[in-house]
């Protein structure tokens, strides 16, 4: 399937993610004191770090997720969205590696979900997802026949 | 787009999220310190029951126990009621700190003022129990006490659980 086909596909994806980043932060931007005290039980920043980041990384998901559904800068929000998806799969790693049984953080909207295999391979998901719809360009003038 | 204009748009796109953040975080009523402070050096208590003041004060996993065996404490879960539901300690009831004044009168209202109280969450490093603890201080409770170690260490020492509502 070359690009051209793959429009479709690629908007659903699109339009996916971008729906579950506005989700995620609108429950992080809920209760920003729950979603500090769900960082700092990751035990992974510095204790003066944690509302530092509990405050701004509900709006990069916020402008992540409004940008994916716009579809403006696709590459910068697609990349974007693949780096806040590899850092929650790091740090989801790292607590099981550590044996945390910690809550994962993700959406305070609809209860928390425990951090664990699963939560790992939805992440990894989203990631190839993000991956995805990174825009390759190809070369306008390319020969056509193949 | 080359690759040194996508990383400029991204710094931009982070830099304006921030802005709006710390805006955002500012103005609201319940915006967060910039700065945590670590929970241990908030306050501590040595055990001696004599020390207490009007605020709640921390209290070890053993005086808990302790508190629990004596069949007087009453433990309340800061915890969002799924996580309640979920596991808690045996006998506890399930108070969510980011509600709990709505719910203070439903919950606690049978509740004597002069009962001991441990209020617990996670663990050592999540702030729910504190927020509780010092919402119960302020309502009239005089033996609030918040139990630090968090359900997970109360677990872990094989200290009686349940789960349900």
């Amino acid at each position: 399937m070359n690009r051209k086909h793959a429009a479709i596909p690629i908007l659903v994806i699109r339009l996916i993610l971008g729906c579950i980043f506005l989700y995620a932060a609108a429950g992080k931007i809920a209760e920003p004191a729950r979603f500090a005290d769900d960082i700092a039980a990751y035990r992974l920043l510095p204790v003066c770090l944690v509302n530092l980041f509990a405050i701004v990384l509900p709006y990069v998901e916020l402008a992540t997720g409004a940008g994916l559904l716009f579809g403006r800068w696709q590459g910068v929000f697609s990349l974007l969205a693949a780096g806040l998806m590899l850092m929650f799969t790091a740090a989801a790693i790292s607590a099981m590696a550590r044996g945390l049984s910690i809550e994962c953080g993700c959406f305070t909207l609809s209860g928390q979900g425990k951090v664990g295999w699963s939560l790992i391979m939805r992440d990894l998901v989203m990631l190839a997802m993000a991956l995805a719809i990174y825009p390759i360009s190809c070369p306008t003038t390319s020969p056509a026949k193949e | 787009m080359d690759m040194r204009g996508i990383a400029a748009r991204i710094v931009i796109v982070c830099t304006i999220s921030a802005l709006a953040g710390f805006t955002v975080n500012a103005v609201r009523p319940d915006g967060i310190p910039l700065v945590r402070k670590h929970i241990r050096d908030q306050r501590s208590f040595t055990g001696d029951i004599s020390q207490k003041n009007s605020q709640a004060l921390f209290i070890t996993l053993e005086d808990a126990k302790n508190a629990y065996d004596s069949g007087a404490a009453l433990f309340v879960d800061a915890r969002p009621i799924e996580d309640f539901n979920s596991l808690h300690v045996k006998g506890a009831i399930s108070l969510y700190y980011s509600t709990a004044k709505k719910q203070l009168n439903t919950v606690m209202g049978k509740i004597d003022k002069d009962r001991t109280i441990v209020t617990y969450c996670s663990d050592a490093e999540c702030e729910s129990a504190i927020k509780l603890g010092d919402t119960l201080s302020s309502a009239g409770f005089a033996n609030v006490y918040i139990m630090l170690d968090g359900l997970p260490a109360w677990k872990e020492a094989g200290y009686p659980v349940e789960a349900g509502e």
